[in-house]
């Protein structure tokens, strides 16, 4: 009696073992299911990590002495592409993200995409022209106008719409001249999105950044499963604004809102910020990240 | 008989007339509408320089024509235009205000939150070049590019162009004037071109101290007015220049001499938000003193609520600051302009002399849909 009961009991555990095997099969692909992926936005500035703290100072390719306040950004157009090619685009209303470097909260872009595996991820830095000239029922959540939930401040009244980078900090070597406060602030206000599309002058910073994931060194696909998520684990080195393909020195550019040159230079070097460090699959809950 | 035979012939004339018309319509009848009225629409606008002005700007990549003029005044005046069907540029340009609307901050528009600057008046814009541009720092270079702003500024019109622009294709007048305006269906590029040219042909040239100027009244200036003619051109002619009574510069009157507020994307630091040059710190364009009694209250944030305020302002109340303009400087040390209360009584005399009704009452700039 007592060793039949043992032998149904194994019987049944081992057929549940089966079931739950089979039910997490990761090869097991259904594009018609929808499952969480993220990216992750994880500040440094160069070779030291990120703070928001006016007593520590950073030091530029030039030997300009830095502290950073503020570092804001939008992320939005979200795409993701299959090694076969295919790709998906997340729903535009699903896709507007407001980065708050010195927000740890808001240092992912939660989306939800089909189950499958990518290979490459793309988003914009800033708000695309058509969500620009929406009207402001289109522009909810972090697009909003609503003081306190919406864009925080990232918006130019009269001008070129949304801010799409804001980097703000404190160096010594800004003149009363560059800053009238006396505060001694770099302000790095970058937006723009080509208006009016037929003038050759207009300021366009739009700037899409796609990131292969094959580089990183081991297997760091993004593996898009049901009840799991995916996180994609950028590094975005805000030193680069000063040392990327474009030099920026502080004391010659202090200031950078509506001119159209030294902003397009700030935002040639948008995409050596980021880079791809690895990927966390089959994620259960966001305490494990 | 005869004409029997002729009326039958041109029945069966007109019938067949009227059956091939109808035959050719489907794929003849567009082209050649488009070309009609293309044909008819080159006809350049005659832009009359005031004898008294001098020339104004060249404006080739959109210039003036009848009909691109006729559809700006059409569109200026219509609120299909803002996102809630209920706001139109003139709401914030009266022109019984000289195109202000007497608002120290206009909070009209579709959100009703009120805006960061007051505003401007609309006359004699065609002699504002791009160096000076357009708004009160100058940050639009012209007003092509100007009228973008309000159009979708969220506080404002805010209108998303494609819905713009569906609107317009659906009423057969407008299209009708865009085809003969611009030779195309209804774009938000052809907004913007119309709303400036109808704007360069709103000209102020026939106040009082006009027909003086010109010789054409020499009593329409009266003996204070005279008097206060030679006080302002004395004392406030370094900015308020010339026949417009504008220099079109930016200059910094001393209203504030602490910009340490750096909110709102600096939009306290006038011209220098958008020039970055350290002098422009404060700085905001000279508005012209033409209309100037019809279109109070003053200043680039309407903080000066009536005419003696600015006196009081000029005479007692310009602050010191880095980049307060050096032409307040008396020679004795003293910041402001010397002004007696009698000399100010003829200086507003004479500023009435600048109230143009012709202007202010011109039924080609009124609101062509109001019957």
């Amino acid at each position: 009696m007592m060793t039949n009961f043992k032998i149904w009991l194994l019987l049944g555990l081992s057929s549940l073992f089966l079931i739950a095997a089979c039910s997490k099969d990761p090869d097991v692909i259904d594009e018609s299911k929808l499952a969480d992926f993220s990216i992750e936005f994880d500040h440094i500035v160069g070779e030291d990590r990120f703070f928001i703290d006016p007593n520590y100072i950073y030091r530029n390719a030039r030997g300009e002495q830095f502290s950073i306040r503020e570092l804001r950004y939008y992320i939005s157009n979200i795409k993701l592409f299959r090694a076969n090619g295919l790709e998906y685009t997340v729903p535009a209303e699903e896709s507007y993200f407001l980065i708050n470097a010195g927000d740890r909260e808001t240092r992912f872009t939660k989306v939800r995409v089909p189950e499958g595996d990518y290979n490459r991820v793309q988003f914009m830095i800033g708000v695309d022209r058509e969500r620009n000239m929406m009207t402001p029922e289109y522009r909810t959540g972090v697009l909003s106008f609503n003081p306190n939930e919406g864009h925080a401040g990232m918006f130019w009244t009269w001008s070129q719409g949304y801010i799409f980078f804001k980097l703000e900090g404190n160096s010594p070597v800004v003149t009363i001249q560059q800053d009238p406060t006396g505060n001694q602030q770099f302000k790095y206000h970058i937006g723009g999105f080509g208006y009016p599309f037929d003038d050759p002058e207009a300021m366009d910073n739009i700037k899409i950044i796609t990131v292969d994931l094959t580089q990183a060194s081991g297997d760091h696909l993004a593996y898009v499963r049901e009840g799991l998520r995916s996180n994609v684990h950028l590094t975005v080195d805000v030193m680069k604004i000063f040392n990327g393909p474009n030099t920026i020195n502080i004391a010659e550019t202090a200031n950078v809102m509506f001119n159209k040159e030294e902003s397009g230079k700030i935002a040639g070097n948008f995409s050596s910020l980021f880079t791809h460090d690895h990927t966390e699959n089959y994620v259960r809950t966001e305490s494990e990240l | 008989m005869v004409s029997r035979v002729a009326n039958v012939l041109k029945s069966v004339t007109i019938l067949l007339g009227v059956a091939m018309s109808f035959t050719q319509i489907s794929c003849v009848k567009d082209d050649a509408y488009v070309r009609e009225i293309a044909e008819d629409a080159n006809r350049p606008f005659e832009f009359q320089v005031p004898a008294n002005f001098p020339e104004p700007v060249a404006m080739s990549s959109n210039p003036l024509t009848e009909a691109g003029v006729a559809l700006g005044r059409n569109l200026f005046y219509e609120p299909l235009l803002s996102g809630t069907k209920n706001v139109s540029c003139a709401t914030c340009h009266n022109q019984r205000k000289a195109f202000s609307d007497g608002l120290v901050l206009s909070n009209t528009g579709i959100s009703g939150k009120p805006l960061q600057r007051h505003s401007p008046v609309i006359f004699n814009l065609a002699w504002t070049g791009i160096e000076s541009g357009f708004f009160w720092d100058g940050g639009a270079k012209n007003l092509e590019s100007q009228a973008f702003a309000p159009l979708t500024h969220p506080d404002e019109m805010g209108i998303f162009f494609p819905e713009m622009v569906a609107r317009l294709e659906a009423i057969p007048e407008y299209v009708t004037l865009f085809l003969r305006a611009f030779q195309e269906l209804p774009t938000a590029a052809g907004v913007a071109k119309a709303l400036a040219q109808f704007q360069r042909t709103l000209i102020s040239a026939d106040s009082p101290y006009d027909r003086y100027r010109r010789g054409e009244d020499r009593a329409a200036l009266g003996a204070s007015a005279l008097r206060g003619l030679t006080l302002v051109q004395q004392k406030c002619g370094n900015c308020h220049a010339g026949e417009l009574f504008t220099d079109n510069q930016f200059h910094n009157n001393g209203l504030d001499s602490n910009f340490t507020d750096d909110s709102h994307e600096e939009v306290y630091f006038g011209r220098f938000r958008v020039s970055r040059n350290p002098t422009d710190l404060g700085a905001y364009k000279t508005p012209s003193l033409r209309n100037v009694m019809v279109s109070a209250p003053y200043m680039h944030d309407g903080r000066l609520s009536d005419i003696s305020a600015v006196f009081d302002h000029y005479r007692t109340g310009v602050q010191a600051g880095a980049t307060t303009d050096r032409s307040f400087y008396q020679p004795n040390g003293r910041i402001g302009i010397p002004i007696t209360d009698e000399e100010m009584r003829d200086m507003i005399t004479f500023l009435h002399g600048l109230t143009d009704n012709t202007y202010l009452n011109n039924d080609t700039y009124s609101n062509p849909h109001k019957k």
